[in-house]
């Protein structure tokens, strides 16, 4: 037990053995609550406006440094049941999940794929940056959690959207080199959110990582498999376990030897750090260097683990 | 979900509606428009009805813009928003607090400056469409906004 967060002995071991981890500091995020963040959506208002709307009725805005139109917004816990959330003209959004689709860096026109997405976060981020031109398929294997999906996505006002029911593991056989760019926000063990949902930490077992390792794998393949040669993936968790994260990527460089390639991430107004580079022995393939992970005391929210990856054209060409 | 796209003579139907309950001349001339069951249309754009043709198991395209049964033509929050602009008859603008009121389900009463012709009208607050409304033989204005985008009454 550490101040009231119930920890297994597996847990604690795995976080204090994770290299490059200030142990101490990661519990106390841990107990430390979250900020209450929103994005506001573009697609229906401009920043200034739904500031000015916010304001006149008793909220007060903070940008956060590190997205485009992200805020934390003060007080908690009332911004749920304002005109302004129910008229899709904010989103509330964790700070860090914002990043991840500010790395996919969405372009005008284009196709892009978001591979696991309910309950629809990142998917009405994405539909906001293409502003309704190209295509956004945001699809999910669960029936319950697309309801979620698509009330969220109908809230916002996303009109170029196809809602999918589908196991993600197929969409890389069914429809290659479809997409400029693909979103693989993998389910995970969420150990970067624990603070969040302290029963996290009580349920969290090793061998659900290992599970989770192989389902991630197959998403991400599937979703690269579904890239256009020349576009970009972006692999995302939010978690700390080397399984859920580099080994996911190394396995993908592996599979898809000289058509995967890692991209640099630049990010600013956030700390973050390294990813690792080795674990139970076994070195990660050089380019896994490339992706970044953010502990809860960096962001002073979730924590996450984000890479971004290319496929090259080697094939084509040939 | 059910989809079939809206054909032209359908299509020229429902524009008539439009254009005699709520004066709109462009009705989503810039969207293709599919019936997806119990008369509710959903808007997307060309390309967008395009891919989906090409992709198995789609549970849903664009968003749902509004609802056509004998009775008449209605506008979901999001369908009266994207015709802003067209929307020249039947609008209600309400203050704040109405549309608060509004969003949770419950009628609105109408004012002396409101002018209105037949059963149904657009609410609007500031520059924001909230959707339909059905005007009650008591005079007030019943929004039709659906149980899971309702603000909690306190």
């Amino acid at each position: 037990m550490k101040n009231g967060i119930q920890f297994s002995e597996e847990l604690l071991k795995l976080l204090s053995e994770l290299p490059g981890v200030d142990f101490e500091r990661l519990l106390e995020s841990y107990n430390t609550p979250l900020p209450e963040s929103i994005r506001i959506n573009t697609l229906k208002t401009t920043p200034s406006e739904c500031i000015e709307m916010l304001e006149e009725n008793g909220f007060s805005l903070t940008k956060i440094p590190w997205t485009r139109y992200g805020y934390y917004v003060e007080p908690k816990d009332r911004i749920a049941e304002t005109l302004e959330h129910m008229l899709g003209l904010v989103y509330m959004q964790g700070p860090v999940s914002m990043l991840v689709a500010e790395v996919l860096d969405v372009k005008h026109g284009d196709r892009v794929l978001d591979l696991c997405a309910a309950p629809g976060s990142k998917s009405t981020q994405i539909g906001q940056y293409l502003e309704n031109s190209g295509a956004l398929v945001a699809n999910d294997i669960s029936y319950e959690r697309i309801k979620a999906l698509s009330s969220n996505l109908q809230r916002c006002g996303v009109v170029n959207v196809i809602i999918t029911l589908k196991d993600g593991r197929m969409f890389g056989r069914r429809y290659p080199d479809t997409f400029d760019k693909v979103l693989v926000d993998a389910p995970c063990s969420s150990l970067g959110i624990i603070s969040r949902d302290w029963s996290i930490a009580k349920r969290w077992r090793g061998r659900i990582s290992e599970r989770m390792s192989r389902l991630q794998l197959g998403l991400i393949t599937s979703g690269f498999d579904a890239l256009k040669p020349g576009g970009t993936l972006v692999y995302a968790t939010c978690t700390l376990h080397p399984l859920e994260n580099e080994w996911v990527i190394d396995q993908l460089l592996e599979r898809r030897s000289g058509k995967a390639k890692l991209l640099e991430i630049k990010i600013e107004g956030i700390k973050y750090s390294k990813p690792i580079v080795e674990w139970n022995g076994d070195f990660f393939h050089p380019e896994v260097s490339k992706c970044i992970r953010i502990y809860p005391y960096q962001s002073g929210a979730e924590g996450f683990f984000i890479s971004k990856i290319t496929k090259t054209w080697a094939d084509y060409e040939a | 979900m059910k989809r079939e796209r809206i054909d032209k003579s359908v299509r020229e139907k429902i524009e008539q509606e439009a254009r005699r309950v709520y004066g709109i001349r462009s009705f989503f001339n810039d969207y293709e428009l599919f019936m997806s069951g119990e008369g509710k249309i959903r808007a997307t754009t060309r390309e967008t009805a395009e891919l989906a043709e090409y992709l198995k198991k789609v549970d849903s395209v664009g968003v749902y813009v509004a609802k056509y049964r004998r009775w008449g033509l209605t506008f979901s929050i999001e369908g009266s928003q994207i015709l802003d602009g067209v929307i020249e008859r039947n609008v209600i603008e309400l203050t704040r607090e109405e549309a608060k009121r509004w969003m949770t389900g419950a009628p609105v009463e109408l004012k002396p400056e409101h002018k209105i012709e037949g059963k149904f009208v657009v609410a609007k607050y500031r520059r924001f469409y909230l959707g339909s409304g059905v005007m009650g033989r008591d005079g007030k204005v019943y929004p039709l906004i659906p149980k899971w985008r309702r603000i909690p009454s306190e």
